[in-house]
């Protein structure tokens, strides 16, 4: 495992490559937190007057959400492409442990690219005394995010070859996380009004999301379109029956929805609150892609 | 191989649903057991005890509206942010209870949805515009925003909470609605609406009421065309009351023509109800304008009074009381008593028995009772003989100067669940010279601290430290009046004798500081408490105001004759020793002190009398010029008493509420913020009165997030931006570089060394 580390690591810090995300992500975090500021209105960081790293924080979930996936597409599709993906299968260690020495390379990088970002806390220090605890949960908080879309995206670029559409998908699959949390309002209100026909497109999200995956695994279009079809079907059914409204059911519905919601998570610990079970949920993101990943790849091994 | 590969589907679609259903069963006890983590320093995004205890409590659900400018000024650039992340705190802590919404308002909103607001009491907030935001910043213009929050509670008359501003500098300080006080202001509004909230129906409450309602009808002859019937139906729903009220409730018709009875007997015309409508008057057809007629009631209730007007679209008998019931639940509320024990006048003052004493707090007693919205009354102790139970808060000026029956009094009526604010005076000075410039000095008076008065509150665990505190932002102006003309003419000295309370002073979370910053304390002492006594006794301390600023103590010259010198250099070392530890020489007339000095504070819980065991009740002092009163309970042991937790609230001055001290400061000083702050001090006790122990436990004020300090020059921020935004690109790239130029060094070598080996 620790063989495969020092490989990929080597793999990015090697190349023009990583340096060129590294510089990407910190010069991309800092125009947008310090000089456009695009989810507050816009604006100067310094007209805020405010000695916190907000600004920073609010983005950080869209930015990782583009520049993580660019990072993980090459984990296992580079390996593909240069056909070291059989050597690697066909080495006397367990899957895990090569899926592992691989994601843990990422996260060490993923690790360097918050380093990256360290002048913004040493400018805090330099304006003033700045609350240290939000900084630090902040980016804790940035860590495991980070982790959960490097996990989505080193289990799709398994699935692929082509290193664009694996960050291509990872990073769609990754804004939708993070937009997710836009529609809670819709949801919301789609919950109170019919909570039967939200509660059954909340559930088949996972389900048809799954299937899919399984099918692209195995590469057998025919399941993967028969589930799709099959979840449009149910979905659009629902509307044709009576659904009365049930405060009970809308409330689960909408509490389902912030625990899932990535962005309502990362707006608490933004001001430096920290709710244990938004940790939990980015924790099951990890444990989730790559354990999904080991599975994919031992079907692979062994078909 | 179809077979196989829908296998391996299978297989992998069952095992990811079943990891799948695994951490979503996870997540579902993370999100039943969640635990939270309020990371800022101060957490100020962790509701208060009192907060949580309050949403425990409700039984309606609590609406917020917050009201906020779409383009608010560039310094409240966080200010929906700001209110937001409170609201919302508010919001996820309530289990549901609270639930708040923002409405934006623009430039472009029509001009009726502004003015729906105004009726709704929501103006825009203005903010004075300056050139910065230190002291020496000048006014340069205002600008209007909304920042508004509506509270609505159950069926209970909004709460409008005005002009929410973010801390961004000093000015905002001095404000009263603040993002930072947010979690305060609402539930004191839900407090507020909670305790009038539920108001009984009228037909019901003429029944119940104490004391009757009577009601005087004026009503016109001529009613207006629209509703002819109207004075009719007023009579027939002043009727039905008098049949509900079994004798509570009585009223009087008296016909009106055209205002001219009452204008003939001299009584005031303030509720004429005009129509618009042309129309014909009776005693000139000729004549065509605007109607006038009366269908006014007055309403009387305990010697209160209140006028309905306007009962022209009124056309039932359930129309016109429910009209009239908000009315009559005004002047029928339950009203907040306080009561005021004065110190006995001086000679030359001295009134009748049973008169208000006219003392210099006489004035500040007089200015209560006519403003601050309270019942004031004045408690004749050696009169009445003991306390009205039925005051929501007794205020005591120098209860050091009361005799122990005065102080046995107010024991019991504290024991008993009272609440009480007692104000000592340490010290005075006569400041007051009539006719002669005063010399060099100030001749300044120990104030008599009688011995049980010590006692009593050394055995709450209280003890006051009789020093006198100097401050050196504060000042007190003599002044003298003129023999002739009787005009007041300042001294144009300002000796520092009275401590001003700096925002930093208060404990600002707690309800009895409320809006006390700027408050002068003149003459103010030292409190100091026995933390273990206060303990033992059971007691709550929640200390209100502690100097912090440079205090010192003065050290007279003569401590038989303590004299201030009216030139008193507080930069002079010769006059002033800076060092707390170091022993004062004999010149020093001031001592730094060093440590804060806590000079207000709050005792809750149940309070036991002192006078209990061997203690017997102390006899009423005998009155000049009367005969000893007779008091069977003198020498006796006290009698037993109903135990009900109570408050008490110490200052250790009561000058800023003394009109003696108020001359040496300005008009404008006295009406815009001593006054007001005075009122305060009795504002925030009355509101422990009334609201209890829900109140005393919310925090007034959370924590702000650390701001900027200092200027930022352009030079300064241009080179922070670079640092951010390019640095690390910069130290990639000559990383990068450095790292190629290893390489291609390792490559000359290794190439070197084949070519040499080759060549060997």
């Amino acid at each position: 495992m620790i063989a495969i580390f020092r490989r990929e690591m080597r793999g990015y810090f090697d190349s023009l490559m990583g340096v060129g995300v590294i510089g990407a992500f910190v010069v991309l975090m800092m125009l947008l937190s310090l000089l456009l500021d695009p989810l507050n209105q816009g604006g100067d960081w310094f007209k805020r007057g405010e000695l916190s790293m907000r600004t920073f924080f609010g983005v950080f979930p869209w930015v990782a959400a583009v520049v993580v996936p660019a990072v993980s597409m090459r984990l296992w599709a580079e390996d593909r492409r240069q056909a070291t993906f059989e050597l690697l299968m066909t080495l006397p260690i367990p899957t895990w442990q090569v899926a592992l020495g691989k994601y843990l390379a990422g996260l060490v990088f993923l690790a360097a690219m918050l380093a990256g970002t360290a002048a913004f806390p040493l400018m805090l220090a330099n304006f003033g005394q700045p609350d240290w605890g939000p900084v630090l949960g902040g980016y804790v908080a940035c860590f495991l995010l980070g982790a959960a879309f490097l996990a989505i995206g080193m289990f799709l670029s398994g699935l692929t070859e082509n290193q664009a559409l694996a960050f291509f998908v990872a990073m769609l699959v990754c804004l939708g996380l993070v937009g997710l949390g836009e529609l809670r309002t819709f949801f919301g209100d789609l919950a109170r009004a019919r909570p039967t026909a939200a509660l059954v497109h909340l559930t088949s999200l996972p389900v048809v999301g799954l299937a899919v995956l399984a099918a692209a695994v195995s590469r057998d279009k025919a399941v993967g379109a028969g589930s799709v079809a099959v979840g449009l079907a149910v979905n659009a059914l629902t509307y044709l029956f009576d659904d009365q409204p049930s405060p009970p059911k809308s409330e689960a519905v909408v509490a389902a929805l912030g625990q899932i919601s990535v962005l309502d998570h990362f707006r608490e610990i933004e001001r430096g609150v920290v709710y244990t079970n938004g940790l939990v949920f980015i924790a099951s993101l990890v444990v989730l892609f790559v354990v999904l990943n080991v599975w994919s790849l031992e079907s692979r091994r062994h078909s | 191989m179809v077979n196989r590969k829908r296998a391996y589907t299978s297989h992998f679609l069952l095992m990811a649903v079943l990891t799948t259903v695994a951490l979503a069963a996870v997540n579902y006890l993370a999100m039943q057991h969640r635990a939270r983590l309020d990371l800022t320093a101060d957490r100020r995004f962790t509701l208060s005890e009192g907060t949580q205890r309050l949403f425990e409590s409700l039984t309606e659900p609590v609406q917020v509206t917050y009201y906020v400018d779409e383009e608010p000024p560039p310094k409240r650039v966080n200010l929906e942010r700001d209110v937001r992340d409170k609201l919302q705190e508010l919001a996820s802590a309530s289990n549901g209870k609270l639930k708040f919404s923002i409405e934006r308002i623009s430039l472009a909103d029509a001009k009726e949805k502004r003015e729906e607001l105004e009726k709704r009491n929501i103006h825009p907030t203005v903010d004075l515009l300056t050139t910065g935001g230190d002291d020496a910043a000048r006014a340069k213009g205002f600008q209007g925003y909304y920042s508004t929050a509506e509270v609505k509670y159950g069926l209970a008359e909004p709460v409008v909470i005005r002009d929410i501003r973010n801390l961004v500098d000093k000015l905002d300080e001095s404000t009263e609605n603040r993002v930072d006080t947010l979690e305060f202001d609402i539930c004191f509004a839900v407090l507020q609406m909670r305790s009038r909230g539920a108001k009984v129906p009228l037909k019901r409450l003429v029944r119940v009421l104490r004391e009757p309602l009577m009601v005087r009808f004026w009503v016109s002859e001529q009613m207006p065309a629209a509703n002819p019937k109207l004075g009719e139906t007023i009579e027939q729903a002043l009727r039905t009351l008098v049949e509900e009220s079994g004798g509570n409730f009585k009223f009087e018709r008296e016909v009106v023509s055209w205002g001219r009875v009452l204008v003939d007997r001299g009584e005031a015309l303030p509720f004429v109800n005009r129509t618009q409508e042309d129309t014909v008057d009776p005693r000139d057809p000729t004549r065509k304008g605007a109607r006038h007629y009366y269908s006014v009631l007055q309403i009387v209730h305990a010697g209160r009074m209140n006028f309905v007007w306007d009962f022209s679209g009124e056309t039932t008998t359930d129309a016109v009381l429910t009209k009239m019931e908000p009315f009559v639940h005004e002047l029928t509320r339950p009203r907040t008593k306080l009561g005021m024990v004065l110190p006995p006048a001086p000679p030359n003052r001295r009134s009748q028995p049973g008169q208000v004493p006219q003392t210099d707090y006489t004035p500040l007693f007089n200015f209560v009772q006519q403003n601050l919205g309270y019942e004031t009354e004045w408690v004749d102790l050696l009169g009445q003989r003991r306390i009205p139970r039925d005051l929501s808060c007794l205020v005591v000026f120098e209860p050091n100067r009361l005799s122990e029956r005065e102080l046995y009094e107010i024991d019991r009526y504290l024991a008993e669940g009272g609440h009480v604010v007692m104000f000592c005076q340490g010290w005075e000075a006569k400041l007051r010279t009539v006719g002669r410039v005063p010399s060099a000095n100030l001749a300044l008076t120990k104030t008599p601290m009688h011995r049980h008065f010590e006692d009593w509150a050394r055995n709450l665990g209280i003890e006051f430290d009789q020093t006198l505190l100097i401050d050196r932002g504060g000042k007190l102006a003599p002044y003298r009046e003129h023999s002739r003309t009787g005009a007041i003419e300042l001294i144009p000295a300002s000796v520092p004798l009275a401590a001003v309370v700096e925002p930093g002073d208060i404990n600002g979370q707690s309800v009895y500081g409320r809006g006390l910053g700027g408050l002068p304390l003149p003459f103010v002492v030292r409190i100091k408490p026995d933390d273990a006594k206060i303990a033992a006794a059971g007691l709550e301390r929640q200390d209100i105001i502690a100097l912090k600023n440079d205090i010192y103590r003065f050290i007279p010259a003569n401590p038989a004759f303590p004299e201030l010198p009216l030139n008193m250099n507080l930069n002079s070392p010769a006059e002033v020793e800076s060092d707390p530890d170091a022993t004062p020489g004999e010149k020093i007339r001031l001592h730094r002190l060093g440590e804060p000095a806590l000079v207000a504070t709050a005792l809750r819980g149940q309070f036991t009398s002192f006078w209990t065991g061997d203690r017997k009740v102390p006899a009423w002092e005998t009155q000049p010029g009367l005969a000893p009163p007779e008091d069977p309970l003198a020498g006796q042991p006290a009698p037993e008493l109903k135990p009900r937790p109570g408050s008490l609230i110490l200052y250790s001055s009561a000058g800023s509420l003394n009109i003696e001290y108020l001359y040496g400061y300005n008009l404008d000083e006295v009406r815009n913020a001593l006054i007001p702050i005075g009122l305060t001090m009795f504002r925030n006790a009355a509101d422990v009165a009334i609201y209890g122990e829900d109140f005393v436990r919310l925090r007034v004020r959370t924590g702000v997030a650390p701001r900027i300090t200092g200027e930022v020059s352009e030079g300064r921020r241009l080179w922070w931006m670079l640092v951010c935004i390019a640095g690390m690109p910069l130290a990639l790239t000559a990383w990068g570089v450095g790292r190629a130029l290893v390489r291609a060094r390792q490559r000359q070598e290794y190439e070197a060394a084949l070519g040499s080996g080759g060549q060997s």
